[in-house]
């Protein structure tokens, strides 16, 4: 009896059945969740970070600075990690359901939201980190503030406080910009081209 | 994707591609993702085809490069050297036909490019198309084929003369 290669693989596939291609469906349902997972797993160590810089930061603080200052970096720091627990909270009660592509949109969006709140927290809250622990340091601990006022004029001080502020702002808001595009840059193009695909294909 | 592209571009081919899909997995999802992969990937690519080569080799091509791309990405199941009947009743979406069974798992146990030669070979492909779709000289197709073809007879030992 002939028992080749060649006719084991001929025979196999005369049951036609054998064949049965699976049915194009639900194309990107695994894709979208392994995607999203992975973002709101990136997301996560991302917060939790924040946990061990706040303690190194609130540490040095005391012991350099002042054990009040520490405190209140503390406070705004951990406020922060709270808020954007709250986010990825939100982003992760979205459920995949039957309509992947609304899932995905859905998940853009809901991370556009955190993303503009985060920056706009940002922008407020580093100058309010660095602001008062820069006062703090250089203006009530050797009292300069007073000779700066006294020879400068108040108005000049208040601008060069305000000028601080604006760039420390800018500055914040750039760092989140250009860290949220090479932590999640990747990830997020991914899911914009999903999307794109999606709409495509249902065209 | 209209289902029109599909019936059209895509169902000829769908024997071979479920063949192939089949040659790189091991498991009912993971297949049904390789291949759905493969219909999305051949048709994003479909304006990318420049007709210098026949439509077939095209979709061979993607097939193939798909296959190989996830298959590297995952990196899944070393290779062993024996062929157990165990092999066989593990896959969860075993063929009825056992013989065929034992065939794709010794071919599972070839190296990735070897799995696509042989695969285009039973498909009767000739050696010139096989170089084609895999972008390879044809002169030394047979030889590398006579190779692949004897260390799956030592794989399926027993069952094939």
């Amino acid at each position: 009896m002939d028992t080749s290669i060649e006719s084991l693989w001929k025979k196999g596939f005369l049951e036609m059945e054998a064949l049965a291609a699976p049915k194009v469906d639900n194309l990107y349902r695994q894709k979208s969740k392994l995607l999203t997972e992975r973002m709101t797993r990136a997301q996560k160590i991302d917060n939790w970070g924040l946990l061990p810089v706040t303690a190194l930061i609130a540490v040095l603080v005391a012991v350099k600075i002042h054990w009040g200052m520490s405190v209140y970096l503390t406070v705004i720091l951990t406020a922060l990690f709270l808020y954007n627990r709250r986010c990825i909270r939100r982003t992760e009660g979205l459920k995949i359901g039957d309509d992947v592509y609304h899932y995905l949109v859905g998940y853009r969006e809901r991370m556009r939201i955190n993303q503009r709140r985060i920056s706009r927290i940002l922008t407020i809250g580093v100058p309010l980190v660095i602001l008062p622990v820069y006062y703090y340091m250089f203006f009530i601990q050797t009292d300069k503030a007073v000779q700066a006022i006294e020879s400068q004029g108040l108005g000049l001080f208040v601008l060069l406080v305000v000028g601080i502020g604006l760039l420390l702002s800018l500055m914040g808001y750039g760092a989140y910009w250009i860290g949220t595009r090479v932590v999640y840059g990747r990830i997020i193009r991914r899911m914009d081209q999903m999307i794109m695909d999606m709409e495509e294909l249902s065209a | 994707m209209s289902v029109d592209f599909y019936n059209t571009y895509i169902l000829p081919y769908a024997a071979i591609l479920y063949k192939l899909c089949r040659a790189y997995t091991h498991t009912e999802q993971d297949f049904e993702d390789y291949y759905q992969e493969v219909c999305l990937q051949i048709w994003k690519s479909r304006e990318r085809f420049q007709e210098q080569s026949a439509w077939s080799t095209w979709v061979y091509r993607i097939t193939l490069n798909v296959c190989l791309s996830l298959q590297r990405k995952e990196k899944r199941v070393p290779a062993t050297d024996g062929l157990l009947p165990e092999d066989v009743t593990t896959n969860s979406y075993a063929f009825r036909n056992e013989e065929l069974e034992l065939l794709y798992a010794a071919i599972h146990k070839l190296r990735e490019v070897d799995r696509a030669l042989i695969l285009l070979y039973l498909e009767e492909k000739s050696h010139a198309e096989i170089a084609e779709i895999l972008g390879t000289n044809a002169n030394n197709i047979g030889v590398r084929l006579a190779r692949i073809k004897e260390r799956l007879k030592k794989l399926l030992d027993g069952y094939v003369n």
